[in-house]
């Protein structure tokens, strides 16, 4: 065997050592392999193969441990996972190596023990140790294995932050109540009067692995026997024994801190509070919580303290607070700790406590209920309270739910009081594994994950804490006049245009231009109201489209206009003249379509202008356009309804009139941006303007443009005069279809592309013929609103497709059957010659496939959503049938005869078994075989392979195949033996229950009929059985995926808390609980499992409505999104302000609202919440 | 706990005076005296309050309270005191809270016996210490800002003989020649034995003593060795006895490493075994030198972390004039059977399971026992922990190496500040188990930075006179 890249090659002695470890006959079935494959997925396989080898050697009788442990080999991921994530915690099994059995039990790791559960076995320890320092010690291990208990199930993926955080703060107080109760000098309870207050993370019952554990105590009355109990107390718990120690006991919270007596009087105590403590003392006691001894006179003395609280002054706090706040930082700035500190840092732990805490005491006067010691739950109680607005909580409370888990993997490693986050490329690749990270970038995705919740987290404290101050407006540098004439270079109708005053004008402001000043401008109102501008500046290739365009863009009509540009000067001039750059000028009279404007709406034109006129001469057209487009599209009314009439339009080529130009004359109806459209157009074709006249009565107008070709002739061939023609018809046409799109500001921006590809090809006169028609064209507009994705898809590889598609509507009203699909394909593939070309007609016909669903869907051709995603499927599963089919006879024909080995099922699973695809969903596949011989295992898996190259993916992620979801993974075969998926699967397998659970969504494609019908009843056995559901292993792993998969301070569609995975595993949940009993619940089909589980009357009506309605916002708004972003990666809801999620408003039907869709939006996430809170609440 | 309890009792009733002993953070005895009267139950179970402030590398003035505990058993019958005196060793706290105090550098020696076990690789760690010392005859140095000055002498010092005002019958020893002539050569053996005879009856084994290498009085006793808390303790008492007996003799011993130029250092050499259920886990018949895997790696972390290790066994400024080539000075971070250059040394005088052992050359007498073994110990687990091979031995005479060979050894560092620099980067296997806290640690390093490093490099060096004055 290899040595696996992972293997530092000083420990390849160590891996050998543990291989030659393995009996025999697990060596001869391969478990070498397995086990470093095992140990390569973990976090840290080196740690993990170390403490692997310590662990072995360490066992009495190893060949035990590796029979059981591959008989069912959950109990070697548990152990993976727990030697590569945390030193400290495999120390413990390492010194009673013995007691691994105890961590196969996934059910007992992830229980949820109480307090009550601790205390029996605490009180059974007491009893079983009479002599102190034995029971210390004793206690030591009692509570190094439960921390390794807790700990494992939290790294294997068992248990969520809050299970973990709630077992750790029982175990802390328990392990008090029972230190308290063995060194009481006097009688129990505590009748006279001691009581001990966890404070921070221990009283808000969220304590860390790590941590110190905050103590007050606190009597009725002075006490020496008392205080004794209390030394003791302390002394027990902090006590280092060869079993180590249980807590780091941090009594700085008294009164006084570290100098004042450690157990202080009730009375003594309030007193002061209210005469001698900092504002900070009374913060910290909005976390106190008694938790030992005589709990009452805990409570008394809590409730004293809250009116201390209430009184407190809310300024006071904020100030207080943010200086102490202030204070850490500096600090941590001085030790060079400041970024990357999750727990004091910026935008870190402490900064959501601190805003929790100001929060809670500024308005606790008024709303008691806010006083919640721990918190989440105080966070959730500012918002229920609107304290906290629905986006700032979710900034904290996901920030939260993201950093703490961060400071437990960060400290479950070395039990070290660890909080930065590492700097070194190698560890922090580490710790971002072991928090479920995966792949190459595994560290810097988590790098930016932190950063984008710690400013997010940052920006709501500083919005608590400081006033925000206003952003300083920067003045405009002002104009420096120069004047200089030069006027000689225009042709002999500028002169006939322009009285000499004007042009005196002009050339003066000519005279201004410098290399520093690109541009001048000038616009007086006139008496009709209208807008006489004037733009004088240097001559840049595409500075026409610009100008035009930015008048639209400021919501100006162009009624009228004349635009001049310098005449090149004669070879010989150049010499002589002082200055032989080209200038234009253009004056234009404008309409303006506001009712009000601000004053320096020209002050801002010229500096637009200027701007993207040096953007043009620095080469970034490109950009310029997209930043053009962007803003005139958002200035086009939305227009809904039947697609309008074209209008008619003339058009002539005038060659007589001028010597040196052609000029052409456009008569049509007057359209929004046409003049922009139309030069941006000339410009592509590359078609030099010199001279333009807009001429506008009533809503008719009339272009004049003096043009040369690109040689600087007239334009005289034919063809090229009717391109010009042709052009223009269509941008008119285009322009005029603007306001229907979607996405104006991606149709104007494709539509220049489109002219651009179309233009470079051969015969494109003749495939613009279709686009003349009215509904063609609609089409295209509305296509090219639509989606980048789709765009991408028709420009680069679709072009072909696209006119048959949009030309023929009614191949596109069309729907195909599978019958129809499978005909066509295999007719498709019947004409192929070879297995080469065959694979080429699938991709092409799966290709072309798709695209005409997807444009189905865009054209509303879909008469459900639903729909849209039976199409999709439809169209997989018959690829799919046909492709393994392909891939099972090339490579029956590479190895020759080998004979046809046995009977094989190729299942689909996720959305595709589901039969609910989407834009861009892949494909998760899982192949299973029943092994005649050992060669079967062979031959599968090369058809898998093969399948593999079959199916190309034009782009990743879109009809991709998937086959994560297989026996163990990445490490798995790819063609799973029948055999292999039983011992897998079974509820007493290794499968994770997530992996168990993804088997719902099985549904067979293809393959041997009684095999198929094995694995849907393998699939029903295993999962459809009582005590199936995991709430706490589904809570892991949903937490899991939010922190990994969630952007900081943001919506995720499919991942956030509420989003659709949310909606599915509340679904598959409900299947999994009551699907034993009730057969009809077992479908595949989330909508109809939704169906089903009204019908069964486990829901409600209105919950089913509620449910289905808040799921196909979902849903929908996730294919828009990925059609508007073009991959299929990133689900991030846009932010509320931006075009993005406008347009996401617009596509889903919404118009302008934003607001509306937005509050829709979170209202279905909070539906799908509370539907899971209280549908799950029995379970 | 009771039956030491009684011992003490026992003892008391024979003296006037109970000594109560702790060590500072730079690992120099302090003491505070009651009468034996005052030894009582409220004493032994609450323990004797002091000021703090004014003790070395501990708390600052305002919260100097602080609490000594006894550990009884302890207790000895001081050998050099005229007036009957118990010495007991005590551990340090909180005088509130009552919890141990952080920078006590026996909790840290507690704590690191406590994770040995912890890490179930063993549960017993011996160590076995070789500090070595001069014996002088007069001392005296003085410095101010227009003066540097030291001068030592001896009567066997080499110096000497060809002095004119005294006279002489051939007793000086030449450079490296001092081991191990019988007297006369030796001058030194009658103190050695009575510094041998009181170091017993303060409880302490001894193995043998000699005179060492270097002229002018450098000398060896070497204790038994013994687990590690107990050990640094003996260390503690040997000092204590050592210098105390020189003194009552009117002579003066130091523990300072590198006291003559041009002659060998003192060092103090640990030798270390890890032991479980009485056996010793670092032999194995097979091994080289019959070394087992885990005794290998322990030597891999010892050499891995040495840089930064050494900033606790070798710390002080001195330590750096012994630590050069030549002389027989460890500064190879290597391992070796025989060779003495080798910072690891696998000693070949016995081959029985029980005398297998490690012995770490780097380590001096100036350091703090507590801190050095505990650093040791937790160094060599990280090595066993994470199977740290330490190469290959160098069984060549590593000073004869050619020098280019040479070079690709790697060496210990040159300089405290070094060393400190180094245990600032490399402490993470310290802190395992909470042994060493970064407050300690942090603690050691500006101590050991702001009153030892930085006032040795603002001072003119005497020798700078010679080589610079004129320049």
């Amino acid at each position: 065997m290899p040595a696996p890249v992972w293997l530092d090659p000083r420990l390849a002695s160590t891996l050998q050592h543990v291989l030659a470890g393995l009996p025999d006959d697990l060596q001869r079935a391969g478990w070498d392999e397995k086990l470093t494959g095992l140990l390569g997925q973990t976090a840290h396989p080196e740690r993990a193969l170390l403490n692997l080898a310590t662990f072995t050697d360490r066992l009495s009788d190893p060949a035990r441990f590796w029979h059981s442990a591959t008989a069912n080999s959950r109990i070697l991921r548990v152990l993976m996972s727990l030697f590569a994530g945390s030193q400290h915690l495999s120390q413990v099994l390492l010194r009673h190596p013995e007691r691994w059995p105890q961590l196969e039990n996934n059910t007992a790791l992830r229980h949820t023990r109480s307090l009550a559960d601790y205390r029996a076995e605490l009180d059974s320890l007491i009893a079983q140790y009479p002599e102190r320092s034995a029971l210390t010690t004793a206690m030591c291990a009692w509570q190094g294995w439960e921390m390794l208990r807790i700990g494992v199930g939290d790294l294997a993926g068992l248990t969520d932050l809050d299970t973990v955080v709630r077992q750790l703060s029982n175990l802390a107080e328990s392990l008090v109540q029972a230190c308290l109760q063995v060194c009481r000098q006097g009688p129990e309870p505590y009748p006279d009067g001691l009581t001990a207050l966890g404070m921070g993370k221990l009283g808000g019952q969220e304590l860390n692995y790590s941590s110190d554990i905050d103590l007050v105590f606190l009597a009725e009355r002075h006490s020496q026997t008392l205080l004794r109990s209390v030394e003791g107390t302390i002394a027990m718990l902090s006590a280092v024994t060869p079993e180590g120690f249980m807590y780091r006991v941090d009594m700085r919270l008294r009164p006084w801190g570290k100098s004042g007596p450690l157990l202080p009087t009730r009375a003594g105590y309030l007193r002061y509070l209210a005469r001698s403590a900092r504002l900070w003392e009374l913060q910290a006691l909005l976390k106190a919580r008694p938790i030992a001894g005589d709990l009452a006179l805990g409570e008394r003395f809590l409730a004293d303290v809250r009116p201390l609280m209430a009184a407190c002054d809310a300024m006071g706090i904020r100030d207080t607070v943010r200086e102490m706040k202030e204070r850490i930082e500096a600090d941590l700035a001085e030790r060079g700790k400041l970024w990357g500190e999750v727990k004091l840092g910026v935008g870190s732990i402490r900064d959501i406590e601190f805003v929790a805490q100001y929060l809670q005491l500024r308005h606790c006067d008024k709303l008691p209920m806010l006083l919640e010691r721990n918190t989440l739950s105080a966070l959730r109680q500012l918002h229920e309270h609107t304290i906290l607005s629905e986006h700032d909580y979710r900034i904290l409370s996901q920030g939260y739910t993201f950093l703490r888990p961060l400071e437990h993997y960060l400290q479950l490693m070395d039990y070290h009081q660890l909080h930065s986050v590492p700097q070194s490329a190698g560890e922090l690749d580490q710790l971002a594994r072991r928090l479920g990270f995966s792949g190459d970038t595994a560290g810097s995705v988590l790098l930016a994950h932190y950063q984008q919740h710690a400013n997010a987290i940052r920006q709501v404290f500083d919005e608590q804490f400081y006033d925000k101050s206003s952003p300083s407006s920067a003045d405009a540098e002002g104009l420096a006049p120069q004047v200089v004439r030069h006027l000689e270079r225009l042709s002999p109708s500028y002169r006939e245009t322009f009285t000499d005053a004007e042009i005196q004008h002009h050339a003066e402001l000519i005279g201004r231009l410098r290399p520093d000043n690109l541009v001048e401008i000038e616009a007086v109102t006139l008496p009709s109201g209208q807008i006489s501008l004037t733009v004088v500046g240097y001559d840049f290739p595409g500075e026409l489209p610009v100008i035009c365009g930015l008048i639209r863009a400021y919501e100006f009509n162009i009624e009228d206009g004349n635009i001049f540009t310098y005449e090149p000067l004669a070879e010989d001039e150049q010499h002589t003249s002082e200055d032989s750059t080209r200038k234009i000028v253009d004056v234009l009279t404008l309409t303006d379509t506001l009712l009000a404007r601000s004053e320096n709406t020209w002050q801002h034109y010229h500096d637009d202008l200027e701007y993207f006129i040096a953007e043009l001469q620095a080469g970034r057209s490109l950009a310029v356009h997209t930043e053009l487009a962007k803003r005139i599209a958002v200035t086009i009314p939305p227009t809904s309804g039947t697609v309008p009439h074209l209008q008619p339009i003339e058009t002539k080529v005038d060659n007589k009139t001028s010597a040196r130009y052609t000029m052409l004359h456009i008569e049509a109806a007057d359209t929004l941006g046409f003049l922009y459209e139309v030069t941006n157009a000339l410009a592509l074709m590359d078609f030099q303007i010199s001279m333009v006249t807009v001429d506008t009565t009533g809503r008719r107008a009339h272009d004049i443009f003096w043009l040369t070709d690109r040689d600087g002739a007239k334009v005289t061939a034919e063809n090229r005069q009717h391109e010009l023609t042709t052009a223009v018809i269509l941008v008119k046409h285009f322009t005029h279809l603007l306001p229907h799109s979607p996405n104006p500001e991606s149709a104007l921006l494709h539509f220049r592309e489109l002219l651009g590809e179309l233009m470079r090809r051969e015969n494109w006169m003749h495939e613009l013929a279709s686009l003349e028609r009215p509904e063609v064209l609609a089409r295209v507009a509305r296509l090219l609103g639509v989606s980048d994705f789709l765009w991408d898809d028709f420009l680069r590889l679709q072009y072909d497709s696209l006119f048959p598609l949009v030309s023929d509507i009614n191949e596109l009203r069309l729907v195909k059957n599978r019958e129809a699909l499978r005909s066509e394909l295999r007719s498709e593939l019947g004409q192929a010659q070879d297995d080469a070309a065959r694979i080429d007609a699938l991709n092409r016909f799966k290709d072309r496939e798709i695209f005409r669903i997807d444009l189905r869907h865009i054209h509303e051709l879909v008469p459900e959503f639903t729909h849209f995603a039976l199409e999709l499927t439809d169209l997989a599963d018959v690829v799919l049938v046909e492709a393994i089919e392909l891939a099972i006879a090339r490579v029956a024909a590479q190895l020759g005869d080998a004979p046809q080995p046995s009977r094989w099922c190729l299942s689909a699973l996720g959305k595709c078994g589901g039969r609910e695809m989407g834009y861009a969903s892949d494909i998760e596949l899982i192949f299973v075989y029943e092994a005649s011989d050992a060669l079967a295992g062979v031959f599968y898996q090369q058809v898998v392979t093969e399948l593999l190259n079959v199916i190309r993916s034009r782009q990743a992620g879109i009809f991709t195949i998937d086959l994560q979801l297989r026996p163990y993974g990445s490490a798995g075969s790819l063609a799973v033996s029948l055999e292999s998926f039983r011992t897998y699967y079974a509820p007493t397998g290794p499968a994770w229950p997530y992996e168990r659970q993804a088997l719902i969504k099985l549904r067979p494609l293809a393959g041997d009929e009684a095999l198929c019908s094995t694995l849907t009843a393998l699939r029903d056995e295993y999962l459809y059985q009582s005590g199936a559901v995991d709430l706490p292993a589904v809570r892991a792993m949903r937490e899991r995926q939010v922190r990994n998969l969630v952007q900081g301070g943001t919506i995720n569609i499919k991942f956030s808390p509420g989003g659709t995975v949310d909606a599915e595993y509340l679904v598959q949940i409900l299947q999994l609980a009551y699907g034993a009993s009730r057969p009809e619940l077992r479908r595949t089909n989330t909508f109809e499992a939704i169906d089903a589980l009204l019908s069964a009357g486990l829901i409600q009506t209105a919950q089913h409505n509620a449910l289905v309605d808040a799921y196909m916002l979902l849903r929908r708004t996730v294919d828009a999104l990925r059609m508007v972003r073009g991959n299929t990666f990133d689900l991030t809801v846009p932010e509320v302000h931006t075009d993005e999620f406008a347009y996401l408003a617009r596509r889903l039907g919404l118009g302008h609202d934003t607001a509306a869709y937005y509050a829709r939006l979170v209202e279905a996430i909070r539906t799908i919440l509370a539907l899971q809170n209280s549908l799950w609440a029995g379970l | 706990m009771s039956n030491a309890i009684d011992h003490l009792m026992s003892l008391a009733k024979s003296v006037r005076m109970v000594d109560l002993r702790f060590c500072d953070l730079p690992g120099v005895w302090q003491h505070l005296t009651i009468p034996v009267e005052r030894l009582g139950q409220d004493v032994i179970e609450n323990g004797l309050g002091f000021d703090g402030s004014s003790i070395r590398g501990f708390k600052e003035i305002h919260e100097s309270d602080m609490l000594l505990k006894l550990d009884v058993s302890t207790a000895f019958i001081d050998p050099i005191l005229e007036v009957p005196t118990l010495d007991v060793i005590c551990d340090v706290y909180d005088p509130i809270t009552l919890m141990p105090y952080g920078r006590d550098p026996r909790y840290v020696a507690r704590k690191a016996e406590a994770y040995l076990r912890q890490t179930g690789i063993a549960d017993v760690a011996n160590i076995g210490p070789e500090a070595e010392f001069f014996i002088f005859s007069d001392v005296r140095y003085g410095y101010d800002a227009n003066l540097a000055y030291h001068r030592i002498d001896s009567p066997e010092g080499w110096w000497n003989s060809a002095k004119e005002e005294s006279s002489h019958f051939g007793g000086q020893i030449p450079p490296k020649r001092g081991y191990s002539p019988v007297p006369p050569t030796d001058s030194l053996m009658d103190i050695r034995s009575k510094m041998v005879l009181a170091l017993m009856s303060a409880g302490l084994e001894i193995e043998l003593h000699h005179h060492e290498t270097a002229t002018a009085g450098q000398s060896e006793i070497v204790q038994r060795y013994e687990q590690l808390l107990g050990c640094a303790d003996s260390v503690m008492k040997f000092k204590y006895i050592i210098k105390s007996v020189a003194r009552q003799n009117n002579l003066t011993a130091t523990f300072m490493p590198k006291p003559l130029f041009g002659d060998n250092g003192s060092g103090m050499h640990v030798h270390q075994s890890l032991w479980k259920g009485g056996e010793n886990l670092f032999y194995d018949e097979a091994g080289y030198a019959q070394l087992s895997d885990v005794a290998r790696w322990y030597i891999g972390g010892l050499l891995k972390h040495s840089p930064a290790l050494l900033a606790f066994t070798s710390p002080t400024t001195n330590s750096y004039r012994r630590l050069v080539p030549g002389f027989e000075a460890p500064v190879i971070l290597a391992y070796s059977q025989r060779n003495r250059s080798a910072a690891c040394r696998i000693p070949i005088y016995s081959t029985s399971p029980a005398g297998k052992r490690v012995e770490f050359r780097p380590p001096d007498p100036s350091c703090n026992p507590y801190l050095a073994f505990s650093a040791m110990l937790m160094a060599g687990l990280d090595g066993i922990q994470n199977r740290i091979d330490p190469g290959e031995p160098m069984d060549k005479d590593l000073y004869g190496l050619p020098h280019e060979e040479l070079r690709d050894i790697p060496q210990v560092p040159g300089s405290l500040m070094a060393v400190l620099d180094a245990l600032e980067a490399d402490h993470d296997f310290l802190l395992k188990g909470d042994v060493f806290t970064e407050d300690l640690i942090s603690t050691w390093i500006s101590y050991k930075r702001e009153t030892e490093a930085v006032p040795i490099s603002l001072r003119p060096h005497p020798y700078e006179f010679m080589l610079y004055y004129d320049i």
